[in-house]
């Protein structure tokens, strides 16, 4: 019950949290949206008819779906982004997932058996593979990748094993370049290591009891925190990735939006990455108090 | 017999290599890249937009278009008669033409594109028509323009060359980008969209298109697949692996390895040229001897070579050396890269002295220091080293310049709105009718107008008001090519260079480009085609 009310209180300050922000992009991009619908004549509008234009705009995006126009490109602002937030989370979640995947085990390893001959050369051949730029790394790759997976015909039926390589390439690179992997590793190797050397852990390692639960639960939440973190950074290396081997990911559509001063495709980009936000820190705050009942309260 | 049967053979032979011929050239997908989206599907609603003016050269037609030899030719025109006054033209229009949809073209068409351009906010299309005082339909099939003055045959010609939009898919004037002719397109001319991808556009064959020489077969190729793509170094790898036929330009460096890779490269002229304008209403700009001292510092011949690998044409005035006004004489080309007589100018002019930082200043104290205000678009890498070379051979000469980077928009608004600048790097499309009134003509500097330099000089405003009262061709040329020396003489620019573009192509795309006006890349695409078994 008391979960409850707190999960409900969260997603109560999430809407207001989201109401404010998109509010605030509305009434910064006004004079963009003004300036654009009166055909190039600038009017200074009130704030009540851009709390009602923003009104219609919200329900409009609500109960139709209907996101605006873009006057850069000349397509239903939905059309053009729908597309651009597939690529982009496909990369940054899959990117998320294969840093998780190698970084976990590696500093769990490394924490644990910080002696061993093969930890000397597995870590710092982490670190340094790691901390290729991604940009470097993608274009020493492209070739493959184009030669390989290329152009994709969105329209026909594409086999599974292209589309693997198709996505499953820049999401490695995501993943592992610009040091992500490294300090990964770093962090998780840090958590695991420094609950190890807890007294109660100890006493449980004398006394042969079986630690590995105490050590999964109590790290949990701070490698769970480090990945939540990762997420806007992945955001931002996904542009670079995206402009490579991508056409029209969503930091390229906003960017292209940005260049042709487009209102609602800004708008749309603006209110959307908010609502991610605002769901990331519900979920995150869900998962914590289910992970820690301490934070309950 | 013996020989009978040899003829037999032959022909039979003849007949089915043609045949063979034949089957090869028709059919296939074109697939070509671009940087991003076009910002509208009509050739009306959007200005300054090189994806949209290729895109739309595929699919709409104008009355009268130009040919590769930059001669204005009969399109949707099956005639014209021009009054002996010169004041009129009436044109007949070739009759079953049609717009995809199956609707006949006629002459209310061109009336309504009229009347949608002047309501459209295109400066560009609505200066080509501005001279039309009225539209006279006489027929379904013939239309009748009255001008304002005479006007040789070639001009009248030229200004019809607009595309024409179906007249029963514009509801609503003012024409813009919201509406429906814009979202979407409906011509006459060789392909129109079929589908518009999350990343690309495909084109289909017009079945209702006819050849110009009013023959029945369309376009060879069956479908054009516009690719968009951002990056340069992406689309170059997707032709080297044959996911993509054509890119409608290739940089300069990329020029060898592609050649080599045995791809078939065609350069093409940009039709424009960029210059560093000086700013009239500054005063020391307004002396001739500084403005060409800083011409002759800038070493261009050394920047076009290393920056742009000698990919275009140095140019000595207002008119390329491509057009029928530009003066060959050695006194009128370039200005060489002279830095001493820069110095001896600069001396002249009462700049002998030099501050502690290189620059010169002279007995009021006024410094030789400017700034250059610069646009900035994505993905050019050449101005930023063209203006570093800038202002190193003016520091050499005791100029310094400090460099001002905005994106376009601002710099449209500082530079052409509000005028406030010393230099600013700037690029123009040449007239094809040889009008350089807009550029240079003293009243033409109102704010967003394009002499936005202040340019005033009573003789070369009198050059081109007669241009524009002269309809006898000769004399016209006579005159523009009396202007060229005299703006070449006061250097209200310091002209830089016309660049070529590179457009490259696999092996597949046959034709490629054998034909190609200026900017209208794909003005010949009905004769491309695709050869499968290269």
């Amino acid at each position: 019950m008391k979960t409850a009310r707190t999960i409900l209180k969260e997603i109560l300050i999430a809407l207001l949290i989201l109401i404010g922000t998109t509010f605030t992009i509305y009434l910064l991009l006004g004079q963009l949206i003004y300036e654009h619908d009166d055909e190039g004549v600038r009017t200074t509008p009130s704030f009540i008819s851009i709390a009602v234009d923003y009104g219609d705009w919200v329900s409009n995006a609500v109960v139709k779906g209907d996101l605006g126009h873009s006057a850069a490109i000349n397509r239903d602002v939905s059309e053009i982004i729908g597309y651009g937030f597939r690529q982009t989370f496909i990369l940054v979640i899959g990117s998320l997932f294969v840093s998780v995947l190698i970084a976990i085990p590696l500093g769990v390893i490394a924490a644990l058996r910080s002696n061993a001959w093969f930890v000397r050369f597995i870590i710092p051949g982490t670190y340094l593979f790691s901390a290729l730029p991604v940009f470097l790394l993608a274009i020493f790759i492209r070739p493959f990748w184009v030669q390989h997976f290329g152009i994709l015909d969105w329209y026909a039926e594409i086999p599974l094993s292209r589309m693997i390589g198709y996505y499953g390439i820049p999401i490695i690179i995501l993943g592992i370049a610009d040091g992500v992997v490294g300090e990964m590793v770093k962090h998780v190797r840090e958590i695991i290591g420094g609950l190890i050397r807890e007294n109660y852990i100890r006493a449980a390692i004398a006394r042969s009891a079986g630690v590995s639960k105490h050590i999964v639960k109590n790290a949990m939440l701070p490698i769970f925190t480090i990945i939540t973190s990762r997420f806007s950074y992945a955001l931002g290396g996904a542009l670079i990735v995206e402009y490579i081997f991508f056409s029209q990911g969503i930091s390229i559509v906003a960017l292209d939006a940005l260049k042709y001063r487009d209102p609602y495709v800004l708008l749309a980009i603006g209110m959307i990455f908010s609502l991610l936000i605002v769901a990331a820190n519900i979920i995150n705050r869900v998962l914590t108090v289910a992970v820690d009942p301490r934070t309950r309260s | 017999m013996k020989a009978n049967s040899l003829i037999n053979a032959i022909v039979l032979s003849i007949i089915v290599s043609s045949f063979a011929i034949a089957q090869a050239q028709q059919g296939g997908t074109l697939t070509y890249c671009e940087s991003e989206f076009p910002r509208s599907y009509d050739p009306i609603t959007s200005t300054d937009d090189i994806v949209n003016i290729r895109m739309t050269t595929m699919m709409y037609e104008g009355l009268f278009a130009y040919d590769i030899d930059r001669q204005v030719r009969s399109r949707l025109a099956e005639s014209y008669s021009v009054s002996a006054d010169n004041y009129e033209i009436t044109v007949r229009m070739r009759r079953g033409r049609h717009w995809a949809d199956g609707r006949e073209i006629s002459a209310r068409d061109v009336a309504k594109t009229i009347e949608a351009i002047l309501s459209s906010g295109n400066i560009q299309e609505q200066r080509l028509i501005s001279d039309i005082q009225e539209v006279q339909l006489i027929n379904e099939s013939t239309i009748r323009f009255t001008f304002e003055n005479p006007l040789p045959e070639d001009v009248m010609l030229r200004k019809l060359t607009f595309k024409l939009l179906p007249a029963h898919k514009i509801n609503n004037l003012p024409l813009t980008r919201q509406s429906e002719i814009a979202r979407n397109p409906l011509g006459s001319g060789f392909y129109q969209i079929v589908r518009r991808g999350p990343t690309d556009i495909m084109f289909r064959a017009n079945p209702y298109y006819r050849r110009r020489d009013g023959g029945n077969s369309g376009p060879l190729i069956d479908e054009v697949r516009m690719y968009v793509q951002a990056d340069i170094g992406t689309q170059i790898e997707f032709l080297l692996n044959q996911q993509v036929d054509v890119l409608v330009e290739i940089p300069p460096p990329s020029i060898a390895r592609l050649r080599a890779a045995g791809f078939q490269i065609k350069p093409y002229e940009s039709l424009s040229y960029h210059f560093i304008a000086f700013n009239f209403n500054k005063n020391l700009l307004r002396d001739r001897r500084i403005r060409q001292a800083m011409t002759y510092g800038f070493n261009r011949e050394n920047a076009l070579d290393r920056i742009f690998q000698n990919q275009g044409t140095l140019i000595s005035g207002p008119f390329p050396p491509a057009s029928a006004f530009y003066v060959r004489d050695r006194e009128a080309g370039p200005y060489p890269y002279d830095p001493s007589e820069a110095i001896r100018l600069l001396t002249q002019a009462g700049f002998s002295e030099r501050t502690a930082d290189g620059t010169r200043v002279n007995n009021r104290g006024e410094r030789l220091a400017f700034t250059l205000v610069v646009p900035r678009f994505e993905g050019d890498d050449y101005t930023p080293r063209v203006t570093a070379q800038f202002i190193s051979d003016m520091r050499r000469i005791g100029i310094s310049i400090n460099v001002m980077e905005l994106e376009f928009e601002q710099w449209i608004n500082r530079v052409k709105y509000e005028h406030n600048f010393d230099l600013a790097f700037a690029q123009v499309v040449f007239d094809e009718a040889g009008n350089v009134a807009p550029l240079f003509l003293s009243t033409n500097n109102q704010p967003g107008a394009e002499n936005f330099i202040s340019y005033m000089n009573p003789e070369v405003d009198e050059l081109i008001e007669r241009f524009k009262r002269t309809i006898d061709p000769s004399e016209r040329i006579n005159i523009n090519r009396t202007l060229h020396r005299l703006i070449r003489e006061d250097t209200p620019y310091i002209f830089l260079w016309s660049l070529n573009k590179n457009a490259a192509a696999n092996q597949r795309v046959r034709n490629f480009m054998t034909r190609v006006t200026p900017f209208s890349f794909f003005d010949y695409l009905n004769e491309w085609y695709i050869r499968d078994d290269w």
